[in-house]
């Protein structure tokens, strides 16, 4: 029973990852900084962790997707992150894809609902 | 907060001089996001053991390859491990042994052992069997170790010439089964890796024990070496290093098991450096003992030791010829 569990939850964590750059993406075309990014998503009832965002961010940076500016002006200082024109080619991009991908999954589930209840 | 002072740097002790001050700041900048206003020590556990381990969190930053050895060579290194190690422990034992039956001094030869010395000489040779196997495995399990850390960082496994950064073609499929032609049996490479490891540990450990016997009443015993051990720990260092890229190819080939275009390069450089030490070692008249060759004349007339003289220079062209056949052979086989 555990190791169907254990393989479960392997399942799901493997699931989200796909999503996970496209749910980031899309909330950065204004500026966030890496908490209010968890809370903005959290809000959104697509929780992410702290420790899988902040070193996302950064590779999505790496990989010129997005920018990065320090915010000196308040109290603490915040880095903030918004997509870059590339970025924002890569996001519009994946969105198309993914919709076709889940209208794609959706027809293949539906089709399988329908055999069940036959 | 101490806390958050080790929490940042178990995460990024490990990282590279430029990103970690980065990585320090941003982390720290978003921790401090997530603590509530005047946060005690326990809203700092709170929230740093949700962040999780520092280790997988360094994990998730820089997402290089952090393993030696990866999981689609591991299975073969550890099989050519343990073969490489049996066979370096066995031929440092018989080489031990050799050593204990023909070496001529006084009472350590096996023949002339009082009872009383019996359990003493017994000890040093154990002693001795022990102490060379222990630095030959060493030895093997370190170069084994750094030939698949080489064929996993080139991916020459995959069929990468390294380099040369070629996209894998269509063409690159091997045949199924492989052609007899082209393929490598085990047995051969396990016998040659074998005599490898036995000639260089001879070469390198007991350069004496190689020379002119002659049948005592005690059985064989050593005449007198045919090498001039002083002379030889020149070579020796190249000698080593010769035996270990063998002994690297001789691995590769235990795992690809057939002929490629990277074999075939490394063996014939291979075989091109020892030709070349081969000339200049039989070459180098200081190095071969020159009692030899009266000790020959004495025994078995002047002739003998005339044919003996002149075989070094056959030896030689017939050692260059093999190596030029073996190169040649290896491109042939990978083309076929």
């Amino acid at each position: 029973m555990n190791t169907i569990d254990e393989l479960m939850s392997s399942l799901i964590v493997e699931l989200r990852r796909g999503t996970l750059v496209l749910s980031v993406l899309s909330q950065l075309s204004s500026p966030e900084y890496g908490y209010s990014l968890v809370q903005k998503l959290e809000n959104k009832n697509a929780p992410i962790e702290a420790g899988t965002l902040y070193p996302l961010l950064r590779r999505l940076e790496k990989q010129q997707l997005l920018i990065s500016n320090w915010d000196t002006t308040e109290s603490r200082p915040r880095k903030f992150y918004v997509l870059s024109d590339e970025g924002k080619q890569v996001y519009e991009h994946l969105k198309s894809e993914w919709k076709s991908l889940s209208m794609q999954l959706e027809k293949l589930l539906m089709e399988d609902d329908d055999n069940e209840a036959d | 907060m101490k806390l958050i002072d080790r929490y940042i740097y178990a995460v990024t002790e490990h990282f590279p001089a430029d990103s970690r001050d980065d990585v320090d700041k941003e982390l720290r900048a978003n921790i401090e996001d997530m603590l509530p206003d005047n946060a005690t020590e326990d809203d700092v556990r709170i929230i740093l053991e949700k962040l999780g381990s520092p280790i997988k969190l360094a994990d998730e930053y820089c997402q290089t390859k952090r393993y030696l050895i990866g999981p689609s060579l591991y299975d073969s290194y550890v099989s050519v491990l343990k073969l490489v190690l049996g066979i370096v422990a066995a031929v440092l034992v018989s080489i031990s042994l050799l050593d204990m039956v023909f070496t001529p001094s006084g009472n350590t030869g096996l023949f002339e052992i009082s009872t009383s010395g019996f359990v003493n000489i017994f000890v040093d040779v154990f002693v001795n069997i022990i102490v060379s196997a222990i630095q030959g495995i060493t030895q093997a399990f370190l170069w084994v170790t750094l030939t698949f850390i080489i064929l996993e960082r080139t991916r020459i496994n995959e069929g990468n010439l390294p380099f040369a950064n070629k996209k894998w073609s269509i063409d690159d499929l091997p045949s199924l089964p492989i052609p007899d032609k082209k393929k490598i049996s085990r047995g051969e490479t396990i016998f040659s890796m074998s005599c490898t490891v036995f000639f260089t540990a001879l070469f390198c450990l007991k350069p004496e024990l190689i020379g002119w016997y002659t049948k005592g009443s005690d059985g064989l015993i050593l005449h007198e070496p045919l090498i001039v051990v002083e002379r030889l720990q020149y070579y020796i260092p190249i000698i080593m290093l010769l035996a270990i890229v063998q002994l690297c190819i001789f691995v590769y080939k235990f795992i690809v098991m057939r002929w490629n275009l990277p074999l075939a390069i490394a063996n014939a450089i291979h075989n091109i450096a020892s030709s070349v030490l081969v000339y200049v070692m039989v070459g180098d008249t200081t190095l071969f003992n020159h009692r030899l060759a009266a000790n020959i004349t004495e025994h078995a007339g002047a002739s003998a030791s005339k044919v003996i003289l002149t075989l070094a220079p056959r030896f030689v062209i017939i050692f260059i010829g093999i190596c030029i056949w073996d190169s040649i052979a290896g491109f042939m086989k990978c083309k076929k």
